[in-house]
This record gives structure tokens, C-alpha cells and sequence, in this order.
């Protein structure tokens, strides 16, 4: 864990408000793996008026700061870039403040953002699913009133509304920008997308196997063997999912965790997001596989992004970024597992992450094998 | 030898963990609280593996057996001469041959004898990929579905699936 103290803080704040400032009411969030992540409050004097502002912390954790561990996700100051060019989307984003590259200050690079309103809803918990459940259930009998997803307040008809239709906005909204508009991340032309991607977590997974997976290399085979062709990139989120959304009373407010962000096929935000583990399956199948993060029917998902975002859906497309979604978590999860094999973390979280394997492998299994059988 | 079965000290430990020391660490220790819960769950698998894993790899054995008996019922009803997959096939019962004798199986722990069935069915698998015309390898490729099936419906009970649907639907 860096060191993100009151004291430590004020120093550093003082600094760049150039005012005296006193932090107060910090709050670990302890839900993220790859940074350690405050919340607190800044109160400082401006012009003989008393400023006082939420803001978030997001630094490097000691295996960042350590070694290599950051290999699944962008480094921190990446993300912190990439999070700025959201800001110039429709999309919410935390509001982008200060990066620091200097680990004295801290005792990692870090950034500053201002803080959202919210909690970002844990689909393994059966009554936070069920509360996404009944959003749903909600916007289809409105629909049925005629006033699902038309609230309009004096923007586009998509203004307001449910939180599906805001989660299908928030997809759209950051498909809007390009590589040229963040120009922190690497850029891909379409043709290489696939086979990037696949040497990118291919290559984590042999680095992560514990065990030979016959499964899983069936699937691999099939990955390089039926790769989709991706007519045009622009930024994607690369970790897209109601969990990584804070949800205030019932709106979506913000966009979070923006560190497996990177150009590539658009798609692939919404295959990632329709995984039924991103709906909350573990070792049971849940409840109601129809709906994408527990939230929205999936083609429903499909027809609205086409229609705000003038993009065709291609459903052979998001199947395949499906599958390979399933294979990234099992590798990001093996992963864990693997430092904690090694010794390199005691997080005991590392250890868990093997019992998500066989239900994501069997997922993956169900869609190759339409292909393969 | 211990006394004590080893899977039911390890539920015990679970549901100390959950119950006894989880309540009892302040309500600000959130990543404390989440470090034990997931001791504790972890805890609990780990016992069900104990219970399941020498009966889960027999399954699987089993399974993998009646696989390659339909990869070369198949190969034979296709007409195929497939050199390379059906060297695999011999490979892979020679393999069988040495895991489930009775002095294997005391040579082999359970966690070998299961890597040993998974590198097999994988050999398998990638030469008839590399082997065999589309159509035929579709077909080949059923029974040692059925194997791999039978694996994730293993890994999956001893984890504690109860529903019988694995496609996501209750």
C-alpha cells in the first residue's frame, strides 16, 4: 500500500493550490485490485473564501511500484491522460485534476480526480442484482407507458432515462473519440486489432498456467482461426461494465477505472459487458441470462448502441469479443493466482480467483463449440 | 498420520473465519473484513476439493476413456487413416494405461494423474486440428467435447453447483 496520509497529502495539495490546505475523511476503497484508491476532502482558503472539495487519489500499489504487475492494465499516468480525453465526451467522468510522477510524494505515482456520487453495484450480490433487475423491469414497463428512455431535458431524446439507456450512452459516448483524441494510448490499425489483443493475453496466459487446460487451448485455436475483421477502432474502455459505474439514486454518475483503456474495435466494450460473469455468474448460472451486467436485455443493448451510435452491430463480432472477454478474465484471474503462487502477493483474494476458472472456461467452451461441433 | 479429517477442519477454520472472527473486526477495516471473507470461502472450496478431487479425476478418467473410444469410432466410420490423430489415440490410452493401474495410481498423486488426462486430451484435440478436413474433425471433436464437459461439470460440483444448466440459465 503507498503512503496516502492526511499529512502527505495536504503537503502535496499545498503545493499545487498554492493555499494551505487540511485534508480530512479519508476513505479507502478497497474494492479495485490494481491501485490503491482514497477518497477524502480538501478545505483551503481562496480570496478570503473557504474552498472545501471530495477528491479521489488513485496511485500505484506496491506490486505496480515493485515490478511488473501492471502488465494486464496501463500504467498510472496513462490512465490519468486517458480519463482527461473522456472528459471531453458526453460520457461522465471524474474530473481530471493533477498526475504526479513523483513515487517521494506518495510512495507511488499518482493522480488526482474529483469525486462522484455513488456506488458502483456488485453484480455477485444477489440483492445488488436484483436491484439491477428491477431497473430493467422498470424501464420495460415504461416503455410500455411510453416514457422508458424519452425524458428528454432539453438535449437529445436520450437525456435522462433509464439506467440502461444511460449505460448505452455511456458505451456510445466513449466510442466517440479516437486515437488522435488520446493520444496517451498506442494506436492500432484495424487489420492488427485481433492479433494484437491475442498476443497480448495469450502471451499473459502462458505466462500465468499453472496446469494445462485442454478447454482452454481449444478455444485459443479458435480465437486464431476465426478472427473477425474490425472496419475502424476508436477508443475502448477495455473494462466496461456496471461495476465499473457509480449508480446515485438510480443515475449512472460517473465512469470508472480506466486502465485497461486502449484503441481497438468498439465492439469489443459490448462483448466484454454481455459476459455472464459480468452478470454475475460464479459457480451457479444466474438467474437471468438475458441481461448484460444484470441491467439489460442484450439485444436490446445491441439495437440501442446502433441507433445512438450510427454503428452496425455486428453480432458474430461482439460473440467473438464475448468468448475472448471470458478468456481475458480467466487470465487476468490466473494472474493472480499465479503471484500468489510465487510469493509475490499475500492477498488472499489471489488465491480465490482460481474458483472463477471452470464457470468462465465453460462459457467460452458454449460459444466455441457452436463453431467447432 | 493426522487424526483429524482434514476437510472438516477446514470447514471448521471457514466457518470461524465467517461467523466468529469476520464480526469482530471493525466496521472500518473494510479490506481486513473482505481478506477474511474471502479466507473463509476459499477455506470451504479447498474442503470440497478434498471431499471430491480423487472421485472428480476417476470421472474424469472414465470420461476420457469412453472419448477416445468415440475418436475412433468416428475416424473408422469416416474412413479416415489420420496417422497423426490416431497416434495420438495410442499415446493417449498408453498414458490412461499408466494412471489407472493400481501401482500408478499409487505412483501418481490424484493432482498428476488429472495433468497427465489433460495433456493427453489436448494432444488429441491439436492434431485433429491439424490433421483432419472440417468435416471430420467436427465429428471427432464431439466425444472429446463430451470429455471436456465432463471436466467443467466436475470442477464445477466439487465448487458446489447444485443446477444442472451450465449455459448461464437456471
Amino acid at each position: 500500500m503507498s503512503d496516502v496520509t492526511a499529512g502527505a497529502l495536504e503537503s502535496y495539495l499545498t503545493g499545487r493550490l498554492a493555499a494551505d490546505v487540511s485534508v480530512s475523511d479519508l476513505h479507502e476503497h478497497v474494492e479495485g485490485w490494481s491501485r490503491d484508491t482514497v477518497s477524502f476532502t480538501a478545505r483551503w482558503n481562496e480570496e478570503g473564501e473557504q474552498r472545501e472539495r471530495r477528491l479521489v487519489v488513485r496511485a500505484e500499489s506496491d506490486a505496480q511500484i515493485e515490478g511488473d504487475s501492471a502488465a494486464e492494465g496501463n500504467d498510472v499516468e496513462t490512465e490519468f491522460r486517458t480519463m482527461a480525453a473522456a472528459e471531453d465526451t458526453s460520457v461522465p467522468v471524474p474530473e481530471t485534476y493533477w498526475y504526479e510522477g513523483d513515487r517521494s510524494v506518495l510512495g507511488g505515482r499518482f493522480f488526482v480526480v474529483g469525486h462522484l456520487p455513488g456506488d458502483a453495484p456488485v453484480v455477485w450480490d444477489r440483492e445488488q442484482r436484483q436491484d439491477l433487475y428491477r431497473a430493467w423491469d422498470e424501464r420495460e414497463a415504461n416503455e410500455g407507458d411510453g416514457k422508458a428512455d424519452g425524458r428528454a431535458k432539453g438535449g437529445s431524446e436520450n437525456d435522462g432515462g433509464s439506467l440502461p439507456s444511460q449505460f448505452v450512452d455511456a458505451a456510445a459516448g466513449i466510442h466517440t473519440l479516437d486515437a488522435e483524441d488520446v493520444s496517451a494510448l498506442a494506436d492500432c490499425p484495424p487489420d492488427a486489432v485481433v492479433e494484437r489483443e491475442l498476443d497480448r493475453w495469450v502471451g499473459r496466459y502462458r505466462a500465468s498456467t499453472v496446469r494445462p487446460e485442454p478447454a482452454v487451448e481449444e478455444c485459443i485455436r479458435w480465437f486464431r482461426s476465426n478472427p473477425p475483421e474490425i472496419p475502424e477502432t476508436t477508443l475502448v474502455h477495455g473494462d466496461f461494465r456496471i461495476g465499473n459505474i457509480l449508480v446515485n439514486e438510480g443515475e449512472l454518475t460517473g465512469v470508472l477505472d480506466w486502465e485497461l483503456a486502449r484503441i481497438g474495435d468498439p465492439l469489443y466494450d459490448l462483448g466484454y459487458a454481455s459476459t455472464y460473469y459480468f452478470a454475475g455468474k460464479l459457480i451457479e448460472p444466474i438467474e437471468r441470462p438475458e441481461l448484460a451486467c444484470s441491467l439489460l436485455d442484450r439485444e436490446w443493448f445491441y439495437d440501442e448502441y446502433e441507433r445512438r451510435s450510427g454503428r452496425v452491430v455486428d453480432r458474430e463480432r461482439v460473440r467473438y469479443w464475448r468468448a475472448f472477454s471470458a478468456f481475458v478474465m480467466m487470465t487476468i484471474g490466473l494472474a493472480g493466482v499465479h503471484r500468489f503462487r510465487t510469493g509475490e502477493t499475500d492477498d488472499v483474494r489471489a488465491a480465490w480467483f482460481q474458483y472463477i476458472v471452470p464457470g468462465l472456461i465453460e462459457d467460452m467452451l458454449a460459444i466455441v463449440r457452436e463453431d467447432r461441433l | 498420520m493426522p487424526y483429524l479429517e482434514p476437510a472438516a477442519v477446514l470447514r471448521r477454520f471457514s466457518r470461524f473465519a465467517l461467523e466468529e472472527i469476520r464480526p469482530a473486526i471493525d466496521g472500518e477495516e473494510r479490506f481486513v473484513r473482505g481478506q477474511v471473507g474471502s479466507m473463509a470461502s476459499t477455506l470451504r472450496f479447498l474442503a470440497g476439493e478434498l471431499d471430491a478431487s480423487e472421485r472428480a479425476v476417476t470421472t474424469q478418467e472414465n470420461a476420457l476413456h469412453e472419448a477416445l473410444d468415440g475418436v475412433e469410432h468416428t475416424l473408422d466410420d469416416h474412413d479416415a487413416a489420420a496417422t497423426a490423430v490416431r497416434e495420438a489415440l495410442a499415446d493417449a490410452r498408453d498414458t490412461l494405461d499408466g494412471t489407472d493401474d493400481e501401482a500408478g495410481s499409487r505412483i501418481r498423486g490424484t493432482r498428476e494423474r488429472e495433468t497427465t488426462l489433460l495433456e493427453a486430451c489436448d494432444d488429441v484435440l491439436a492434431r485433429v486440428e491439424a490433421n483432419l478436413d472440417d468435416e471430420t474433425a467436427r465429428a471427432v471433436r464431439r466425444p472429446l467435447y463430451d470429455f471436456l464437459d465432463a471436466r467443467l461439470d466436475a470442477q464445477l460440483r466439487t465448487l458446489g453447483r447444485r443446477n444442472e444448466s451450465g449455459d448461464g440459465s437456471p
